[in-house]
């Protein structure tokens, strides 16, 4: 073939791996590919890959792995960090041709896409099930899942909804060595450790996604939208402090400053803001219609109170439309103020956003840029848009040093230089505005643990080694424990890490080859501010401090412990706690928003900060989370929090047979009417009890008990109690307490946790009943199975009257082996044993984690070692 | 600067909103195949950072000037004036010399804009189609020429010569308006479409007559030169375009209108250095605007409507409009068509000079209309009447019917 003559040689074997014309060497056609959506840095890629299957990925992977040869993955080309860059020599891997959606459940509510899936299209899809994919990043009609899992996107419904880390069930991954592996999947919780998390937000440098489980919510039933026009700012940001502060949390806070206003109405876009409006604030809230009502009534008066020169709001579609049309418009406009715009993305604690709005104007004028704000006033995510002609190298240079100066204000504000674009090649030299040495040598080890040659989309996040900033001194009690990490590790010891000692069951013993090291000593909140939405707390403060602390504000972190629990926030995070309602909030690793801790060698590291959105580096605070003290002691962690709900109602029945709880269970969440708790409960010799809890405003819990109520009419169900408040919090300890062996158990208390689909949870629960009666156990032995139908997740907790050894060891594994057909029948994705009380059933395979990923975790975990 | 629209194509801020709505990009995936592509690569030409190939030349060519992509651009880009006035600089680089352009411009300048000519042509055209002989000519094109094959297979069935007639000014001063006069109106009907879709003119001035509106169909019209400004050749544009102008502007109307998306974008938007027309309106447009007084009989069977890209993205006019007017029809049931507003690959001739591509991108159009089950499809285009027709009948289902919305009134008139 002639026209293959003109490609290097190692090129043509390349093009012989993909069908014709897919492989794209052209010179010029290559240099459409030199950027993403930020056209700032270029590079002209090697060849270009267009990927249809994951077969051919991986051949293409293998190839560059081979050859060692780079490779960029690349979506739809609209990052706005050049994460999509090429770097010289390299092959760029273009998956937007995998565009099927493979598997839509909406019982279960997953969705099974390929990585060149739109984002919008995957709601558009699921629409007519009435679920949708709740990340909406601002160009979801345009980029694809692919680039949403590499860059952890967010977008202005994340306030309520979270980020796309918070929506990722499952991944298939190729790793650079062109290895597949798949990671999570429609089950609730993770194995081992959170990889899926991990690889979140990792911008390509671990590979490529082929593959991708999402989480699907329920299509809010209702929404409104209200516009308030200002004429300071400062009324704008004290109305938004005002609607956080009464415990209202809308989907979306979304803030247009003074010069937005100017471009919007100078441009096609106009909206018809008034004369002096200095700041426009739009409010949207979604649920229910049923309590809808009361929110919107406490909104406008609170957004009244600050006096706004217009005050509008919308009820149906159309007029939302209107409201959201200079929003929507504004980059747009600002796009045509001159010919190129650079969009920063920094994020600050929610408190400060007033005060670092001012430093990015001050900062725009000293050095003579254009400069307007459309910000994320919920999540205290900044977008200061500077327009400029870039072909202008001194007005470019000019725009980049102010650039730096804004992120710099974040960063000093207590926040962080990416909320949701990404590092990229665009921010990699500020990274060490955030992280010194030791947090970047951290990091920067994983990643070569996961792609020791370098070859995964290499020039990215990380800046050159020699600009690392030396490590920050440590706090003197921090200190103290670090030197005795060191200390032991000298000698050769493995570093066990403790808390307070106060469960027995996690109570660690010292012996020749390991140290227990404690993080007793370091106790108190850190930081808080309620209107900021986050806290921060030395890991060695018992849990309940924490809890106390937030419901003082009327705030909380939704995980409910038994009423004696007794851990400190250091073992919530390192057994990665779930409780009764994780299945509708998430579970504690869904609140971590950053941590600090020692390695196994007493070097300290820090990841991730006090903000709510944050994508600047690899999410290694969720490594930590469930990584039961395999990684490291911590030293302090962060949390978001979410506003008490107004009414908490909690419902118990009973049925005569099992079967029929777990039919009116999935019922209930067929129906959408979300609880925030929903659990099976049964026990031999006693009725199936199905426990229901409704949080919400007064209107919003009414409302739902009521169609809850209508929905168990044609049943058996007998109505066993209902409380409200305290009482109904007190259902929720003792549905946390069923997982929870106490401060000092008995040692014949054993606990078991699975987790598969929740459709499955009333079959599974059935085979673990069969599988216990067969065993024929003594006398007084019993099982209770509890299955999280919002979750999935199915808890056997049993007891014998003798010592460890008794025959009702073997029924741990036999469980195990129910599950493990489970996961066969579910195609291999389903079906986690989480968590055994380990005194009790010693000596077990804790988990059904593939050959290849353990050897994957053994490897990051050997990172933290050295 | 090369590039006589360089200034337009730094509106474009590299968001890539546009590529999901880029019918070449979506067969392809090519970033070249897409609006911000195509952009990128005509500026950077422009800016003499790089030099264009072949290849990347023929990106350019196969867009096929949908517009989809100026509806959904923050920037609000002007793709179509970018890519014509990039082909009119090409096309006096690189004249194309091969037999099929030289046949095709002989066609656009010599037969296009002339009347006469084009009755000629659909006199042959009848005559052949009345011989029975089809199936032969397209075996013989077949063999001779994909291109010509394409040709044969896209003609739609030419009515008879009383059909093709429409009585223009030159018999009949107007058609008057029954019962009370509510506005005048100047019908345009195109160069090959006033022949060979005659029965949607004839449609059209029953439609408006019944419904009170005077029509005049001035003699001295001429075609609206939207395939020669596709091509790039914007002299020719402008000489039709400033012909037209004089004519309807003589007429004294209300408004002009037209029935086919292709030539009423393009007679909206002067090409350079052309004078505007009166107001010009697609004919649903200003039906919707008028209010239809008419009263409509019911008739059955499962409709859907498609929506020309030269309509709802050249000519801004909302695909609810012509649905409103067709939802009024009883007895109908208007089924909703996925995909409604993406492009079926007909782009007025581009179908002949990229098959390949025209076929890919009809592909999903076809699937869509078949997943309806509709036994009538309407769509405000010539070009795209045939393109789609054509899909159907490849794909075995001729008997689905392929109508202009105004067609499918006129039926519903009593």
């Amino acid at each position: 073939m002639p026209g293959m003559l003109t490609l290097a040689p190692p090129l043509s074997d390349l093009a012989q791996i993909l069908p014709p014309g897919r492989l794209l060497t052209d010179v010029a056609e290559l240099r459409v590919y030199e950027c993403d959506a930020l056209p700032v840095h270029k590079v002209a890629p090697r060849a270009v890959a267009l990927c249809a299957s994951r077969e051919e990925v991986v051949a293409v992977v293998r190839w560059c792995a081979n050859q060692g040869v780079p490779f960029v993955p690349r979506g739809a080309g609209t990052g706005l960090s050049g994460g999509a860059t090429p770097s010289a020599g390299a092959v760029v891997v273009d998956l937007n041709l995998m565009r099927r959606i493979r598997a839509i459940d909406p019982v279960n509510r997953f969705a099974v896409v390929e990585p060149g899936v739109i984002n919008l299209h995957l709601t558009q899809a699921t629409e007519p099930y009435g679920y949708i994919y709740a990340p909406d990043p601002s160009s979801q009609s345009a980029c694809t899942l692919g680039g949403n899992v590499a860059e952890n996107s967010g977008g202005p419904h994340c306030l309520k909804y979270g980020v796309t880390s918070d929506h990722i069930l499952g991944i298939e991954v190729v790793l650079p060595n062109a290895e597949v592996l798949r990671l999570g999947g429609p089950h609730a919780l993770p194995g081992s450790l959170d990889l899926v998390s991990f690889f979140t937000g990792s911008e390509g440098t671990f590979g490529l996604v082929t593959e991708i489980t999402c989480r699907l919510v329920p299509k809010p039933e209702a929404v409104r939208t209200f516009l308030a026009i200002y004429n300071s700012m400062s009324a704008a940001c004290r109305a938004v402090s005002e609607i956080t502060a009464a415990g209202i949390l809308p989907v979306a806070l979304e803030i247009l400053d003074r010069r937005t206003i100017r471009a919007v109405e100078a441009s096609v876009y106009a909206a018809g803001y008034p004369e002096g409006a200095d700041a426009v604030l739009l409010v949207e809230l979604d649920g229910f219609e049923a309590g809808m009502d009361e929110d919107a009534r406490a909104i406008e008066e609170l957004c009244r109170k600050q006096s706004p020169l217009e005050f509008r709001s919308a009820r149906d579609a159309h007029e939302r439309v209107k409201l959201w049309k200079g929003r929507k418009g504004a980059f747009g406009a600002m796009g045509r103020v001159d010919t190129d715009l650079y969009v920063l993305d920094g994020c600050v604690p929610r408190t400060k956003l007033e005060e670092t709005l001012q430093r990015v104007y001050e900062i725009a004028d000293r050095h003579r840029v254009v400069v307007s704000n459309v910000f994320h006033a919920g999540d205290g995510n900044l977008h200061p848009n500077i327009s400029y002609d870039g072909r202008d190298a001194e007005v470019t240079k000019r725009v980049l040093a102010a650039g730096e100066e804004m992120l710099q204000a974040c960063v000093d504000a207590g926040g962080t230089i990416s909320g949701e674009h990404g590092i990229g090649v665009e921010k990699r030299q500020f990274m060490t505005m955030v992280y010194d040495a030791n947090d970047l040598g951290l990091q920067t080890a994983l990643r070569d643990a996961i792609d020791p040659k370098g070859l995964a989309n290499p020039g990215k996040i990380f800046p050159a080694q020699e600009t690392w900033p030396a490590p920050k001194a440590l706090p003197r009690e921090v200190d103290e424990i670090a030197r005795s990490i060191r200390e032991a590790h000298a000698v050769g010891k493995r570093l066990i890490p403790a808390g307070r000692g106060a469960h027995a069951w996690e109570r660690p013993r010292a012996t020749g080859e390991a140290a227990v090291v404690s993080a007793a000593s370091l106790r108190g909140i850190l930081a808080y501010d309620p209107g900021d939405f986050t806290i921060a707390v030395a890991a060695g403060t018992p849990w309940k401090e924490l809890e106390s602390a937030l419901a003082e504000h009327g705030q909380e972190i939704p995980l409910d412990f038994a009423a004696d629990e007794a851990g400190t926030v250091g073992s919530v995070v390192a057994r990665a706690a779930e409780g009764p309602r994780s299945g509708k909030y998430g579970n504690i690793a869904s609140f971590l928003l950053g941590v600090e801790g020692l390695r196994p060698t007493g070097t300290p590291f820090r990841s991730g900060g006090n903000v709510v959105k944050n994508v600047t580096g690899y999410q290694v605070w969720k490594l930590l989370a469930g990584s039961r003290g395999t990684l490291g002691l911590l030293t302090r962690a962060n949390f978001k929090v979410r506003p008490l709900a107004k009414r908490r109602f909690a419902l118990v029945l009973t049925f005569a047979r099992g079967p029929e709880a777990h039919e009116a269970a999935l019922a209930l969440r067929a129906a959408r009417l979300d609880p925030a708790a929903c659990f099976v409960v049964e026990s031999a010799g006693e009725p199936a009890k199905l426990v229901v809890v409704f949080e919400g405003n007064e209107a919003t819990v009414t409302f739902l008990s009521e169609r809850f109520e209508q929905l168990l009419e044609k049943t058996s169900a007998e109505l066993a109690g209902t409380s409200e408040g305290e009482r109904a919090r007190g259902v929720l300890q003792w549905l946390a307490g069923i997982s929870y062996p106490g401060p000092e158990p008995a040692a014949d208390v054993a606990i078991a946790k699975f987790s598969t689909v929740p459709s499955r949870l009333g079959a599974l629960s059935e085979e673990t009943r069969r599988i216990f009666e067969e065993a024929r156990l003594r006398e007084g032995v019993s099982l209770l199975r509890a299955s999280d139908v919002m979750s999935g997740v199915l808890t056997l907790r049993w007891r014998t009257r003798s010592a460890p050894q008794d025959q009702s060891q073997i029924l741990f594994p036999r469980f195990a082996e129910a599950v493990a057909r489970e996961r066969l029948e579910m195609g291999g994705a389903s079906g986690t044993l989480v968590y055994f009380a380990e005194d009790a059933v010693p000596g077990l395979p804790s988990n059904f984690v593939a050959p290849a990923t353990q050897s994957l975790e053994e490897r990051l975990m050997a990172a933290f070692d050295r | 600067m090369k590039h006589p629209a360089y200034e337009k194509t730094l509106d474009c801020v590299h968001c890539g909103l546009c590529l999901p709505h880029c019918p070449t990009y979506r067969v392809t995936g090519r970033e070249a195949d897409s609006p911000r592509g195509r952009i990128y690569l005509m500026r950077g030409w422009s800016e003499g950072a790089f030099e264009l190939t072949d290849t990347t030349r023929q990106r350019l060519d196969e867009c096929i000037v949908c517009r989809a992509c100026e509806s959904v651009c923050p920037s609000g880009i002007h793709m179509g004036e970018m890519i014509e006035t990039y082909r009119s600089v090409d096309r006096r680089e690189r004249p194309n010399l091969s037999f099929a352009a030289r046949w095709t411009q002989k066609l656009m300048n010599e037969v296009l804009p002339r009347r006469d000519r084009i009755a000629l042509l659909s006199d042959l055209l009848w005559l052949h189609q009345r011989s029975g002989l089809g199936w032969l000519t397209g075996a013989i094109l077949g063999a001779a020429s994909p291109r010509l094959a394409r040709l044969h297979a896209l003609q739609p069935r030419i009515p008879s010569r009383s059909l093709r007639r429409v009585a223009t000014d030159r018999t009949i001063p107007v058609h008057a308006a029954e019962g009370k006069r509510r506005a005048r109106v100047g019908l345009f009907l195109g160069c090959i479409a006033s022949e060979w879709f005659a029965q949607v003119h004839h449609a059209a001035v029953r439609v408006l007559t019944k419904n009170g509106v005077e029509v005049v169909v001035p003699d001295a019209q001429t075609c609206c030169g939207a395939l020669h400004r596709h091509a790039g050749d914007l002299d020719e544009a402008a000489k039709l375009h400033g012909a037209n102008a004089r004519v309807f502007e003589a007429a004294g109307v209300d408004a002009v209108l037209t029935t086919a998306a292709g030539c009423g974008a393009s007679l909206r938007e002067p090409p350079p250095n052309a004078p505007s027309l009166p107001k010009t309106q697609d004919i649903a447009e200003f039906l919707s605007a008028l209010g239809m007084t008419a009263p409509l009989r019911a008739l059955s069977g499962k409709v859907t409507i498609d929506h020309p890209c030269h309509l709802i993205h050249g000519q801004r006019v909302s695909g609810e409009t012509v649905e409103g007017l067709i939802a009024r029809i009883p007895g109908i049931t208007l089924v909703p068509l996925s995909g409604s507003d993406r492009c079926c690959g007909a782009g007025g001739i581009y179908n002949l000079h990229h098959a390949d591509m025209a076929d890919a991108v009809l592909e999903d159009k076809a699937a869509s209309i078949l997943a309806t089950g509709a036994g009538t499809v309407l769509t405000g285009n010539p070009g795209c009447a045939m393109q789609i027709r054509q899909g159907l009948v490849a794909r075995g289902r001729a008997s689905i019917e392929v109508l202009h919305p105004v067609e499918f009134l006129n039926r519903a008139i009593v």
